[in-house]
């Protein structure tokens, strides 16, 4: 199963065809699949132009760009109208213009430094441009402010406190994600691949049953960053761990790491040419409660922003994978390889609220035996659309996200166990919906509906299944 | 001939809105007082007396505050709606200023020209403080401080030298013969010292006290 996963700060694709060739007691070994990954054209293009064609293209006028502009204009005639400079203020920080806000806020303070609350929004502002310093000196007046009542004085400490995490050069984020799903042919394929990383469960995603089942899953993401000035260190943790209520044989548990410096090429912040970061990784993975996988590997990502709406990535990575037998995959150690593989991603923000993802990858497995060697090809797209609910619902944003995938893969050599004369090549469409409801800042209700159709010239290959998940997300 | 028939384009390019006793010598050196709403010219001398305060509020949405006892001539100022693109440059004679860039300085540097040095910024915020020396005649020599507050990037170049910072709140100075000095971290009470040379109560100028526009 293909997967885009969140990691290292970027969408990333996995693909874990070939994990289908190297169980032979599930299905074909034949229907392995290897995982290339392979620049889009037009990405390759991007990247290659330097993003001199796209630097300064002629500005997009949305409705809101043509919302502030107005409001803007209104402000030049008359620049002392206090609700003309707020209304423009608001706009602007709709449209991420932070330093527009800060400008009419100040103007404000020009005539009167007293305006109730100006200083605190100021304070708020020059937070969300991470200028820390600036931030503590208003709230420092804010603070000091005779009329300043008790509701100000907590919310000067509240926002104290998050400079204080946010100025720290160590930082933690981490993403859970736990609940139900059920699925038309039981597998141990991860639920909610979408934000499982990298390739740790995915391997196990061939191992099927034929049958529909339920299971509980909880998957989750850790992640560390330390600035150092120059550079920042990175780690990532990844768990998964899954429950089926009637085929235990098919739990599975997977935890992977990464680690690695970020380095800033041709500048540093907005203004750097590409961000650049080699990296180690180390999984272990358990399925039907006993040892299955281990894997060390390396590699090395680079992260680019072309324009303000369209940021580009790519990778390498090499994977050297060790299996072990299982009564449910008694030669599983024919699969043991070494895989290379890379891949590139094109995110465009096509809409005020909404993205599109382009992604292809590619993979080549090279494995002991091979009959269990493959190639494979992912492509996926994406669209996301966040709709802003009114606010009297008290929830939100309400998030969807229609994907659709297309996976081939090709095995290098006939499994003779199997069909000593056929060499297996397989075709999947992947698509489906998820949405995702936020109840808080930090928890959100979630629900994916995928559907996946695997075609291939070996019929033990051929497969169908629904998956329907329903969790929470809690994040931070 | 105003800006705005200088460079072409067919509105007002940058406004000002201003505090009383704030003066601008029209182009037959004749003080004036600047007013909310008054276009401001091209090679506009904007002098800052006494308790005088200005903000000027250029088109792309950028805006430059002026401290009292501040000296600035803006050389320069195109803007063209339609790209958003355009220029910005200023000669600091003396005083204190507060940059917030707008849409020009997203796509390019915009330059303020300092008695010791030349200050550029891409995008966010700078405060420049610009010291006369005493003993040297106007305009010749001196001190500069600019605090860079967000933005990609700001440059400071001096005697051939040019030094860069990317961080927050870090301060380059520059001094009369010398190259800039390395960025230094600056603290809140200095930025809150400097924000409060910009706001009126603090020099005692009647708050609230709104000029009304002009045409």
């Amino acid at each position: 199963m293909p997967a885009l996963t969140k990691q290292h700060g970027r969408h990333w694709i996995a693909s874990d065809r070939r994990a289908r060739a190297r169980l032979p007691d599930c299905r074909s070994p034949g229907s392995s699949r290897r995982r290339w990954f392979a620049i889009p054209l037009a990405a390759a293009l991007l990247w290659l132009s330097n993003g001199a064609a796209l630097a300064q293209p002629t500005p997009a006028h949305t409705e809101q760009d043509e919302e502030v502009t107005a409001l803007f204009q209104a402000v030049m005639k008359d620049p002392t109208n206090v609700e003309a400079n707020f209304r423009y203020g608001e706009a602007a920080v709709k449209l991420g213009n932070y330093e527009g806000a800060i400008s009419a806020l100040e103007r404000l303070l020009l005539y009167n430094p007293n305006y109730p609350g100006v200083k605190l929004q100021l304070a708020e502002l020059y937070i969300r441009l991470h200028s820390y310093t600036a931030a503590r000196a208003y709230l420092a007046e804010v603070e000091k402010a005779p009329d300043a009542t008790p509701e100000t004085h907590a919310r000067v400490q509240a926002l104290l406190d998050e400079i204080e995490r946010a100025a720290s050069p160590s930082k933690f984020t981490y993403n859970l994600l736990g609940g139900l799903r059920h699925q038309s042919n039981a597998s141990a394929e991860p639920a909610g691949s979408d934000i499982i990383a990298g390739g740790v469960p995915l391997t196990l995603s061939s191992i099927s049953l034929n049958k529909p089942g339920w299971d509980a899953f909880l998957g989750g993401s850790l992640r560390h960053t330390y600035d150092f000035g120059d550079a920042t260190l990175e780690n990532n943790a990844l768990v998964y761990y899954s429950k089926q209520f009637r085929f235990s044989s098919i739990d599975s548990a997977a935890l992977e790491v990464n680690s690695g410096p970020r380095f800033d090429i041709g500048g540093s912040g907005a203004s750097k040419l590409f961000s650049l970061r080699p990296y180690a990784l180390a999984n272990e993975v358990l399925l039907g409660n006993s040892q299955f996988l281990w894997t060390v590997g390396a590699g090395l990502a680079v992260d680019r922003a072309i324009t303000e709406q369209v940021a580009a990535s790519g990778f390498y990575e090499f994977r050297s994978e060790h299996f072990a037998n299982l009564p449910l995959v008694s030669t599983a150690t024919d699969m043991d390889a070494g895989v290379h593989s890379f891949g590139g991603n094109l995110s465009y923000q096509i809409l005020e609220n909404g993205s599109l993802g382009l992604q292809a990858s590619y993979s080549i497995d090279n494995a002991r035996r091979s009959f269990a060697s493959n190639d494979a090809l992912v492509l996926r797209a994406t669209y996301t659309h966040s709709f802003d609910l009114p606010s009297e619902f008290g929830t939100g944003p309400l998030i969807i996200t229609p994907v659709l995938y297309r996976i081939y893969s090709w095995n290098a050599a006939p499994n003779p166990a199997v069909d000593p004369n056929l060499t297996p090549s397989t075709q999947e469409w992947r698509y489906g919906v998820s949405g995702e409801l936020g109840l808080t800042n930090n928890l959100a209700v979630t629900a994916h509906v995928i559907r996946e159709a695997t075609g291939s010239n070996l019929a033990a290959d051929r497969s169908r299944d629904l998956q329907v998940i329903i969790g929470m997300r809690v994040f931070y | 001939m105003s800006l705005a028939a200088a460079a072409g384009i067919g509105s007002a390019n940058f406004i000002a809105t201003a505090k009383p006793q704030v003066i601008g010598p029209t182009a037959d050196r004749s003080s004036r007082e600047l007013l909310i709403g008054h276009d401001v010219m091209r090679n506009e001398r904007i002098d800052t007396i006494d308790k005088g305060q200005v903000q000027l509020l250029f088109a792309d949405q950028s805006s430059l505050s002026i401290a009292p006892d501040s000296d600035i001539v803006i050389n320069e100022f195109l803007y063209d709606p339609q790209t958003q693109s355009g220029n910005l440059s200023a000669t600091v004679t003396t005083g204190l200023f507060r940059y917030v860039g707008g849409l020009i300085s997203k796509t390019r540097d915009v330059a303020f020209y300092t008695p010791t040095a030349v200050v550029t910024l891409r995008g966010g915020i700078i405060v420049i403080k610009a010291e006369r020396d005493a003993r040297l005649n106007q305009g010749s020599g001196g001190r500069t401080e600019v605090y860079f507050l967000s933005g990609d990037r700001m440059c400071v170049t001096a005697n051939e030298q040019t030094r860069c910072t990317t961080k927050f709140a870090t301060a380059i100075t520059s001094e009369r013969g010398q190259p800039p000095s390395a960025p230094v971290p600056v603290t809140t009470e200095m930025i809150k010292a400097l924000f409060s040379n910009l706001q009126a109560a603090n020099r005692g100028a009647p708050s609230g006290a709104l000029a009304q526009p002009t045409s």
